[in-house]
């Protein structure tokens, strides 16, 4: 299993795939204080307009809470391009038949499919550390004095939340065999969570609870409201993890 | 002896297709063994079974007296494997691959680079540095033995090693097959009947999702040398006559005949004897595989050549 | 427009970030004769006009043939 993370490891950075990522996740971290810092003057640009508009607006103060606004608007994306970087992470191996070497030299499928999961799950959270640790970085820099409460809680909520995403991507990798059939599965799953997300008895139970830490920085919500989405996110890694297994263990390579 | 691979009763349909009708074959130890159909007779099929790559319907398919079971597969590691277009990791070079393999055999690790080195060798690849991404088909499948025989597996499959290659890859692949046969039973699949006999001890003939042969080489070509004796007259019109007086000529060109029954041949001399018929030659026809396989085709399963199977079996 | 110099720090890692991506990506593309979909023409202008990080990674994704 050592042989085969390694190889994943190699894959990683001889296609540039781990190159393009982090340069990717890292040029996201750079633009939440960046645009939080550039607020003032863009509305001055915009002052006219408003104006007109009839809209008065007073003097804009920005802190680091404007930084951490972008933090969460920006995760998304950042969350959408590992979906998308993933995506392929075992129908590639499918389609070009290179596992079926691995599997008839005797690898077990379930190191291999473990393999899989280290590296999606161990990639979300070092590119997740690094847009999470430029935005902090900066942030502390430039408006380091302010109070953001409850920001680790909700940072790490986010984290939780693409995992579960990960999860399902692997579960539907198991079982579906192109990279196009895992994206509409997950996004088909995504789609429904965000419909059920109308119900308003539901959103505490939802994961995309998960996706709100900054309403706890803003104190709109508390730290409680996410306990109940934190374990059923549990339980749908944990769930998805054992279909994967179950899954690909049967899969025709 | 002790047979490496042995599959009774295998079935397997896709949807309506029905690719093994019960196929029973046993490979014996210390052979090249041909596995030789028609493109779509089902030997894909068979090997994908004996590697757990498919599920089979029914029948069952035991590798070194252990039974498989499709996906996760212990006698995987008795077999090596080369698939008919073999795909790598295009980003790793040869030798990185192999250590990869090697890794992943579970070779001791003290082992793994000196035989790394010495499968590359032995297909001819100990100084390519460069990465699979530019390997040619033939290169391909080179490396395709290497890390098939790495893991020194009890059996090797090989599926169509040759098809894909111009007369010298073919060539080359062949003689690396030669050399592996020191160390390992090889079951491989084609539809060359030229590479069967240039190589293999024993063959079997798959058509129609049943083995309708089985046997070595020699004992193949004799079910049909013994049979038929080629005659080729000095004029056709003798040739006519001939072919009109007794039974069971074939007319192959309209001075050549071909007698099926070798036990005419006597009273075809006499008959030649007494007419003064001139004739150029006349010889026992040298079997060639194809022959044979044309004419096991043409009438389905022979029900000869299955008591022959059964009578060895 | 703020002060040049208080944008300066983010700036730099952002112009050399999106630098090593466009070079990187243009050279892969460059150095590539097939694609799994598209020309090389066409993936150039997608990169240089997506250059942000779109273009490098619809390019990965959709155009880089399997190595």
């Amino acid at each position: 299993m050592k042989a085969f993370l390694k190889k994943e490891w190699m894959e990683m950075t001889r296609t540039g795939r781990l190159l393009l990522l982090v340069i990717i996740f890292a040029i996201f971290g750079i633009m939440n204080p960046a645009i939080a810092k550039l607020t003032p003057w863009m509305m001055e640009m915009l002052e006219d307009s408003i104006a007109q508009s009839g809209l008065q607006i007073g003097e804009v103060t920005v802190n680091a809470m404007t930084s951490w606004t972008q933090f969460y608007k920006n995760a998304p994306m950042t969350l959408i391009v590992i979906v998308l970087m993933s995506s392929g992470v075992l129908t590639n191996e499918y389609q070009r038949g290179t596992l079926v070497q691995v599997v008839t030299k005797g690898l077990s499928r379930k190191k291999i499919m473990l393999s899989k999961m280290i590296v999606t799950y161990g990639s979300w959270t070092a590119l997740y550390l690094i847009y999470f640790g430029i935005t902090y970085g900066y942030t502390a820099y430039f408006w380091g004095g302010d109070e953001v409460p409850h920001l680790m809680f909700g940072v790490f909520a986010y984290w939780l939340f693409g995992m579960v995403m990960l999860a399902l991507l692997l579960a539907f990798s198991a079982m579906a065999s192109t990279g196009g059939q895992v994206l509409m599965g997950t996004g088909g799953v995504a789609a429904v969570l965000f419909f059920a997300n109308y119900v308003p008895k539901l959103q505490k139970y939802l994961p995309l609870q998960l996706m709100n830490g900054l309403q706890t920085a803003v104190g709109a919500m508390e730290v409680k409201d996410f306990y109940a989405a934190m374990i059923i996110a549990g339980v749908v890694i944990a769930g998805s993890g054992m279909i994967s297994m179950v899954a690909f263990d049967r899969k025709r390579l | 002896m002790m047979n490496v691979l042995e599959i009774s009763g295998l079935k397997k349909s896709f949807g309506e297709k029905k690719v093994l009708q019960g196929v029973e074959l046993t490979v014996p130890e210390k052979k090249v063994f041909g596995f030789v159909g028609r493109n779509g007779a089902g030997k894909t099929t068979t090997m994908k079974v004996t590697l757990g790559l498919l599920a089979a319907d029914a029948g069952e398919v035991r590798v070194c007296g252990e039974p498989v079971h499709y996906g996760n597969t212990k006698t995987n590691r008795f077999i090596g494997y080369l698939p008919d277009v073999p795909e790598y990791y295009s980003f790793m070079t040869a030798m990185e691959y192999l250590n990869f393999c090697g890794e992943i055999t579970g070779l001791p690790s003290g082992e793994i680079k000196g035989r790394c080195e010495e499968m590359l060798r032995l297909v001819g690849l100990a100084d390519e540095k460069h990465r699979i991404k530019g390997f040619s088909r033939g290169m391909k499948q080179r490396l395709g033995i290497a890390q098939a025989l790495l893991g020194r597996p009890k059996l090797l499959i090989c599926d169509e090693p040759t098809s894909a290659l111009d007369p010298l890859g073919r060539k080359e692949i062949l003689d690396v097959l030669v050399a592996a046969k020191e160390e390992t039973t090889i079951l491989f699949s084609t539809h060359v009947l030229s590479d069967v006999e240039h190589i293999c001890d024993e063959m079997a003939l798959l058509n129609d999702g049943r083995i309708v042969m089985q046997g070595s080489i020699e004992e193949v070509k004799s079910k049909r040398r013994s049979n038929a004796v080629e005659i080729q007259m000095e004029r056709a019109e003798d040739a006519q006559t001939l072919a009109g007086t007794f039974s069971g000529f074939q007319v192959v060109k309209p001075e050549v005949l071909l007698l099926k029954d070798a036990a005419k041949v006597s009273d075809v001399l006499r008959f030649l004897a007494d007419h003064e018929m001139p004739f150029v030659r006349m010889e026992k026809q040298e079997a060639t595989l194809e022959d044979v396989f044309m004419e096991v085709l043409k009438s389905g399963s022979l029900a000869a050549d299955v008591e022959g199977r059964e009578g060895k079996a | 427009m703020p002060d040049l110099k208080e944008m300066l720090p983010f700036l730099i890692p952002v112009i050399i970030a999106e630098i090593v991506l466009l070079a990187y990506t243009l050279r892969h593309v460059l150095t590539h004769e097939n694609y799994k979909r598209g020309n090389r023409v066409l993936w150039v202008v997608i990169c240089i006009v997506g250059m942000e990080f779109i273009g490098p990674i619809l390019y990965f994704l959709l155009g880089k043939e399997d190595a």
